[in-house]
């Protein structure tokens, strides 16, 4: 197979190599960076049709006039114009284009030079990512780039919660990706190796030509390309263990039966009988292991003058630190660009994914939760019966042991997916001036699952009777699902770019259209009156099973949007930037209505550096200043609207009359014939400034994002439906602070320290009525608050004595006892009603910050990456619902007991509703501080590396959240959610520290 | 020559791009264009039918609310002869609420008992716009808009029971403001009521077809009607209501007591308003939890359900002696029961359980689950319907009244009787007084465990003695009514208003 990939790689690149011609003069193309001949060089005579390339040891002859000049090209470096002179040998050096250059940013349907933009655009450099132990690279985005606030998820190759400048809208807050120009909403099947650089897009002026899917920001991705040269193999490979370092701090048995004792006994219950309970189980200890991980890639890129070819293959293995859990992933990813003739090329790229998903997050959430609640007395296995352990019957009604899912169910959940993401491109240049560009791109994802529900046996001591096996899953199902998603993109996109003198002008105009289309059938089958059916999963197709019990289901939407584009990059001198952009979106969500809104921006810069009066004295290299405005669009009407203008009707309710079942149809919601896209208006002011030889760069932005039509479900109040409403507006804005300092500090010695802040202020401007809040049990959005803030009663201590209540303001909404929690009375009224209500707490942080220092001193390099966030608040609400007994925190050790001995920590009495009552008392500061990233790594010397026939050699080691500092109770701070209901803990799946050790080798 | 010939390819491959992309952009706005993929719209419904919507709300009535826990704690946990059961946590819970009416203003039965109430008003809100928009309606369109009618009286007459002065919702919610409505007075919420059973009974078929059996009938929006006037002391209406029923002739007492809670009598002529559910391995989405919330809550095959809602010793004490009902409403902890011969075992929570949701063993295993969801919530049976009956012509009083009192009582004790001619001697008192303390006895043992003891005690205007006399005594009059949930009020931002008993 390799071989076979190997030949066919090979004769793709001889085919691609050159031709040959007559002397006249000759000389050798240097290679600026590594001082070595640069074969497959293109020299051309200007203004005549001749023509050759380098050797392999970058020697070139070419018949030409003393007069002449000679072109050298080549693609990767920067072109350069020889005059011959007459002399009849030259010798050139070229220089790679990243450093003759200035940096060149992607911006969209287009890359442009970032001295020309007046946006912020923020960019990550692909080697950032790649040895990075996260099997999704945007999650090593976390704590990089100001403005971008990354929430992580523990679990294997999840996709973590990404928010770019605040929470913009209520239905959805993730980014845009766009992937070598493919538009995206997740990047699932993009391996982290092959990414050459991600740019952040932030601002108005940036994302206007996005228009409807830029309002939460957009991450662009460019995928590796070869590079100039010759071949070049790229094998990369990362193992390491995953731990959990923060347990939660629950009771063990003896501690639990201390508790549990005197509530029961507060209660006024019968004392609970533990004969059969004597374990001391640690469930956490029961459900956690160390996960491994395991990351190999291997690349081949070639290059010539006419041809660019690049191909990766990774695999990943990525445990989970839930036993069992796993994914496997393997990518590949194809490029090549043709250069047919000089002005017209071609390409196609193509991404590869199949992965074998890890155990549902249903499972591992319920065990992780359920191994917080699980008793500590119950034992977890019965040998004899070869059975897991019941849990104690006051427990039995609303958890099982932990281990259920974690072994009974390993693995009945075969869920693969399958993804191609393909696109070709055509591109011209003519008049000089002008670029048309085409291009056609298809995403089609399959995903076929396969599931099986066991039969369910538990060792229960409490049973009657001599068998104690308690049959608690009596049914065996298995279920099919197969979906699939396409979605097809296609661009036509004009470029002008001409300078006139002074002026320097890039336009664009183009037009694209978008489709996406989703597809899904599911079936399932019982046993029915037959035997189980068995546990191999060689049997778990819906073929097998009683046919009478057959059912099935299936779902489809589509999106399709049109939109025209244009743009203009202007610039005076370069001093004076100028750039404006529009886009015109017709979308079929809104069909029924008008399907089309403009967006569009303009943004304008001053060079102050590039002014004459600026002295060439001065210590600052670059200073700009900048500002942008635009109106971006949003049109995420969310997963149960993907059709919000009809009256869909809903099938799943059914009228039973005796045995008999008849299709009911109601709606599903309210549709408004008004609805329309959201609008957000934002405007940025800021500047960049490079100093000290370019040794100190600087940034700062003050942003402001007005979100207005936020579409809004409302929920059906009086048990009518909901429905979708553009009702209410939201502002974000806050201020981004970058800063970097590079010094070479001896020949063997530099280092990089850079740093960045966000500030984050968030509120809710207007929303439907006056008054009107969404709720969703604490967190509640309401004008004049943030949004998804936590609205509830202030814990004002413990009522130590019957005094004590009688001298504090009435509770009328529970009768109190000693030992209950005080509230605050908030209004002064001297009554704990209702109306004492209030904010409690803010999921959204005040700031967000990040710092990384690099050294590298000789062969050795060293990266640390600190982040943090302050100022939010998580809400406990793991335990707070539990009408069976769970497992007590540690802190319930200082309740209450009498007089004088706890004034946070109630009694022990689950009588009290009081205690229940949403309330400061769940909430925890949800500030941290974490240490990223920890990585030592070791570059061969070359001289080594020839030896072992090498371009290069590199190994690391690795660690990721090694330390973090938080206060919480929790496994992690770090807490996603949707828009209008985040940071509740609801016994969230941990974050691990992840160890690694990789190598890097280029030959 | 060779570039030339590739200028050529290109002149032709970009002509052909340039059309391709001219033809794509001809598409236009048609393109984005297309009916929702696999979902029916509104107008995809056959005009003039309002069927599909009628059986929404059977399926409306399925909802936990209006057939599982919060209504039995709302109708039966609270009152004198029945208890919260479950587990030590759950009575340590709900117990001070439901059974020592320390009533809060969130709590989850009783938040999901207003929303499900208001859903199925809903539901027939939108059915009866739908049904002015019909031009020309069929009978049965008509028997559609009644069947809604007497959803939303069963609605309001539960919510009014319940919360006293709630908004009162008879049109269709299009915007959220609308929702947004201050509480209405008790008189206009059974004003509603009585014009919407007008109708009901007015169109309603006496039977239907046996593919619909089970479906709303005369006869069962009669007996809601009965019903209603009885709770405002409507003696003659409620009388005529119930006369109604007795004299359809569609329903009688054949089925044998202890025969009545068994699947096999379902919809039998028993039944009047039943909740139909069905559940089997490949349909579980069509059963209500009910008998699951009720069920005996024990280990491993005795895990019926949550045990909640148990009789208590006020219950069994009211059984006269030999009383065969007892056993059949009673379900013993520790001891072999009639009719399975399954043997409860002892160590449980409790020692008695609601028997009226014991389910079939044979079908506990076919079905794959031992919860019951399979089993029908008998909301109205027609001894119910005799018994208010009885109780309205004795209050009228009169010769022939109490005659007619008699007699119905008479017919409900000599089924409970059944061929045992030693218990339950016949009721034969003329005096007012003495008749209606047994007829409301006789409430209370025929219908025990069935929902009405609450609100009966009520209505009769005894419900502070009564809890009293049973050691509730933290009960007050204001407990009749339970507060709005806190949440309904936040979501209106204030303009529907707690009840001000609760401050």
């Amino acid at each position: 197979m390799k071989n076979l990939l190997t030949s066919c790689l090979l004769s793709v690149w001889v085919w691609t190599m050159a031709y040959g011609q007559q002397p006249a003069v000759n000389g050798k193309v240097i290679d600026g960076a590594t001082g070595q001949g640069l074969p497959g060089v293109t020299i051309t005579v200007k203004g005549v049709a001749t023509a050759t390339q380098t050797d392999a040891a970058g020697n070139f002859t070419i018949q030409a006039a003393g007069a002449d000049t000679l072109v050298f090209r080549f693609l990767g470096f920067a072109t350069q114009e020889v005059p011959i002179n007459d002399q009849t040998s030259l010798n050139v050096t070229m220089e790679d284009e990243g450093t003759a250059l200035e940096e060149v940013v992607v911006i969209g349907y287009g890359t442009a030079e970032k001295r020309d933009l007046t946006g912020s655009i923020a960019q990550v450099s692909g080697s950032e990512v790649a040895d990075r132990p996260s099997a999704n690279p945007v999650a090593s985005l976390q704590g990089r780039v100001a403005g971008v606030q990354v929430v992580n998820s523990g679990r294997p190759g999840a996709q973590p919660d990404v928010r770019i400048r605040g929470t913009n809208s209520i239905n959805n807050v993730r980014p845009l990706y766009v992937v070598d120009g493919i538009l995206n909403d997740n990047i699932d099947f993009l391996n982290p190796a092959d990414i050459e650089s991600m740019e952040i897009l932030k601002d108005p002026s940036s994302l206007a030509i996005f228009g409807v899917r830029g309002a939460n920001g957009v991450i662009a991705i460019t995928t590796k390309r070869a590079k100039a040269g010759q071949l070049n193999f790229n094998f990369n490979s990362t193992v390491g263990l995953k731990h959990v370092t923060n347990r939660m701090a629950m009771t063990d048995a003896a501690q639990f039966r201390e508790l549990y004792d005197e509530q029961l006994a507060n209660q006024g219950s019968p004392p609970f009988n533990y004969e059969n309970w004597a374990a001391n189980t640690d469930w956490q200890d029961q459900i956690f292991r160390q996960g491994v991980l395991n990351y190999n890639n291997l690349s081949v890129s070639g290059a010539s003058e006419n041809n660019r070819f690049y191909m990766g293959l990774g695999y990943t293995l990525d445990q989970g630190v839930i036993k069992h859990e796993q994914l496997e992933k393997i990518t590949l990813n194809i490029n090549d660009q043709l250069n047919i003739t000089e002005n017209f090329r071609v390409g196609i790229n193509f991404s590869g994914y199949r992965s074998d998903l890890p155990t549902p997050n249903s499972l591992t959430d319920a065990a992780v939760a359920s191994a917080l609640r699980a008793a500590p007395i119950a034992p977890v296995f019965n040998d004899a019966y070869g059975l897991l352990h019941t849990l104690p019957d006051f427990q039995r009604a609303q958890i099982s042991n932990p281990l259920t899912n974690v072994e009974y169910r390993k693995n009945t959940n075969i869920r693969h997916q399958y993804r191609g993401v393909g696109s070709i491109f055509g591109e011209i240049d003519f008049l000089q001036h002008f670029t048309f560009r085409t291009s056609f791109l298809v995403d089609y994802g399959f995903n076929p699952e396969r599931s099986y529900i066991p039969l369910i046996n538990f060792y229960n001591p409490d049973l009657a009777g001599e068998d104690k096996t308690d049959r608690v899953g009596l049914v065996t199902t298995v279920n099919q699902a197969q979906s699939t998603e396409a979605k097809i993109q296609s661009d036509w996109l004009l470029t002008y770019k001409n300078t006139f003198g002074e002026h320097s002008l890039t336009a664009l105009v183009g037009y694209t259209t978008y489709s996406n289309r989703y597809e899904q059938v599911t079936a399932s089958r019982t046993q029915g009156s037959g035997d189980p059916i068995p546990n191999d999963p060689d049997k778990w197709y819906v073929g097998i099973g009683a046919s009478d019990s057959q059912t099935g289901n299936g779902t489809a939407w589509e999106r399709r949007t049109i939109s025209y584009l244009a743009r203009v990059l202007y610039n005076y001198g370069g001093k004076y930037l100028l750039n404006a952009s529009f886009r015109r979106d017709g979308s079929s969500a809104f069909i029924k209505n008008n399907p089309w809104q403009n967006f569009g921006s303009i943004g304008a810069a001053w060079v102050i550096s590039e002014e004459r009066f600026w002295g060439t004295e001065s210590f600052i290299d670059n200073l700009k200043l900048k500002g942008s405005w635009g109106v971006l669009g949003n049109q995420n009407t969310g997963d149960d609207y993907r059709y919000p203008m009809f009256p869909l009707l809903v099938a799943n309710s059914s009228a039973v009359f005796g045995d008999n079942v008849f299709p009911a149809y109601e709606p599903q919601y309210i549709p408004d014939p008004n609805l329309q896209w959201e609008t957000v208006t934002a405007w940025e002011a800021g500047f960049e400034l490079a100093g000290f030889e370019n040794r100190l760069t600087l940034e700062g932005v003050y942003y402001s994002k007005l979100t207005d039509h936020i579409m809004v479900e409302v929920p059906g109040a009086l048990g009518t439906k909901p429905g979708l409403r553009n009702q209410g507006s939201i502002k974000n804005s806050g201020v981004e602070l970058a800063a970097s300092w590079n010094q070479q500090l001896t020949d063997d010695l530099s280092f990089t320290i850079a740093a960045n802040l966000t500030t984050l202020s968030n509120n809710v401007e207007s929303l439907v009525d006056e008054g009107y809040q969404i709720i969703r049990d604490a967190s509640r959005t309401a004008v004049g608050f943030p949004i998804g803030y936590f609205y509830g009663y202030v814990h004002d201590g413990i009522y130590q004595n019957d005094a004590d209540i009688t001298n504090s303001p009435t509770n009328t909404i529970n009768e109190v006892l000693p030992g209950d929690i005080k509230y605050k009375d908030v209004n002064g009224d001297n009554v704990i009603n209702e109306q004492d209500r209030t904010l409690i707490g803010n999921p959204t942080p005040d700031f967000t910050y990040g710092a990384a220092l690099n050294v590298v001193y000789r062969q050795f390099d060293l990266g640390i990456e600190l982040m943090g966030v302050q100022g939010n608040d998580i809400f406990r609400d793991w335990n707070r619902n539990q009408f069976a007994q769970f497992n007590f925190q540690e802190d319930r050790l200082g309740r209450w007991t009498g007089e004088g001995t706890s004034n946070w920590e109630p009694i022990g009495n689950t009588a009290r509703a009081n205690n229940r009552l949403i309330s400061s008392y769940f909430i925890e500061s949800g500030g941290f501080v974490r240490i990223r990233n920890i990585q030592l790594g070791y570059q061969f010397a070359s001289e080594l590396a020839t030896r072992l026939r090498l371009k290069s050699m590199r190994l690391f080691v690795n660690a990721q959240n090694p330390f973090t500092f938080a206060r919480n109770t929790g496994y992690t701070p770090e807490i996603g959610g949707s828009a209008i209901a985040f940071g509740v803990d609801n016994g969230t799946y941990p974050v691990p520290a992840i160890y690694t050790f990789g190598v890097n080798l280029n030959f | 020559m060779k570039t030339i010939y590739i200028r050529k390819h290109i002149l032709i491959a970009s002509a052909c791009l340039m059309a391709t992309a001219a033809l794509l952009t001809a598409c236009g706005e048609s393109w984005l264009g297309g009916d929702p993929l696999g979902r029916l719209t509104e107008d995809d419904i056959p005009a003039g039918s309002l069927e599909g919507q009628a059986f929404g709300i059977y399926a409306g009535l399925r909802s936990e609310g209006t057939s599982g826990l919060p209504y039995v704690a709302i109708h039966n946990i609270r009152s004198d002869d029945a208890d919260i059961g479950g587990g030590p946590g759950d009575e340590a819970a709900a117990a001070p609420i439901f059974d020592h009416f320390g009533y809060t203003k969130d709590y989850w039965l009783v938040n999901n008992y207003w929303t499900n109430h208001y859903s199925l008003i809903a539901l027939a809100n939108n059915l009866l716009a739908a049904a002015d928009s019909i031009a020309t309606p069929t009978d049965l369109t008509a028997i559609n808009v009644a069947e809604a009618k007497f959803a939303r009286a069963f609605a309001y007459f539960n919510l009014v029971r319940t919360f006293g002065e709630v908004p009162k919702i008879d049109f269709p919610i299009v915007t959220q403001d609308q929702a947004i409505v201050p509480k209405s007075t008790i008189p206009e919420i059974y004003a509603l009521i009585d014009e919407d059973l007008q109708e009901a009974t007015a169109v309603l078929p006496l039977t239907w077809e046996d593919r619909f059996t089970g479906r709303l009938t005369l006869g069962a929006a009669y007996a809601l009607q009965a019903k209603t006037y009885l709770a405002r002391s409507n003696w003659s209406g409620a009388l005529g209501a119930a006369q109604a029923v007795i004299g359809s002739g569609q329903y009688d007492l054949s089925v044998p007591y202890d025969m009545i809670f068994r699947e096999e009598s379902e919809n039998s002529r028993e039944s009047v308003f039943e909740i139909q559910a069905v559940y089997t391995q490949n349909n579980r989405e069509m059963g209500i939890t009910y008998a699951s919330r009720q069920g005996l809550r024990g280990a491993g095959d005795f895990n019926l359900g949550w045990g909640w809602n148990i009789p208590n010793p006020v219950l069994l004490d009211a059984f006269e002696e030999g009383d065969p009902r007892k056993d059949v409403t009673v379900l013993y902890s520790d001891s072999v029961n009639a009719p399975y011969g399954e043997r409860i075992p002892g160590g449980l929570d409790r020692p008695y359980w609601n028997k009226k949701v014991y389910t079939n063993p044979s079908i506990r295993a076919s079905a794959g689950s031992r919860q019951g969801e399979w089993f029908n919530f008998r909301v109205i049976r027609y001894a119910d319907v005799l018994l208010m009956a009885a109780e309205a012509a004795n209050e009228i009083g009169g010769e022939s009244n109490i005659d007619l009192a008699l007699d119905y009582l008479e017919q409900v004790r000599a089924r409970a009787r059944g061929a045992n001619s030693g218990v339950l001697p016949e009721v034969t008192t003329r005096d007012q007084e003495e008749l209606r303390q047994a007829i409301r006895h006789e409430r209370q043992v025929e219908l025990g465990m069935e929902n009405e003891r609450f609100f009966d005690l009520v209505r009769w205007g005894i419900d502070v003695e009564t809890m009293h006399a049973a050691g509730e005594t933290s009960y007050q009059q204001r407990h009749r009514f339970i507060p709005i949930p806190q949440i309904e009020i936040d979501r209106s931002g204030g303009v529907l208003e707690q009840n001000p008993d609760y401050p």
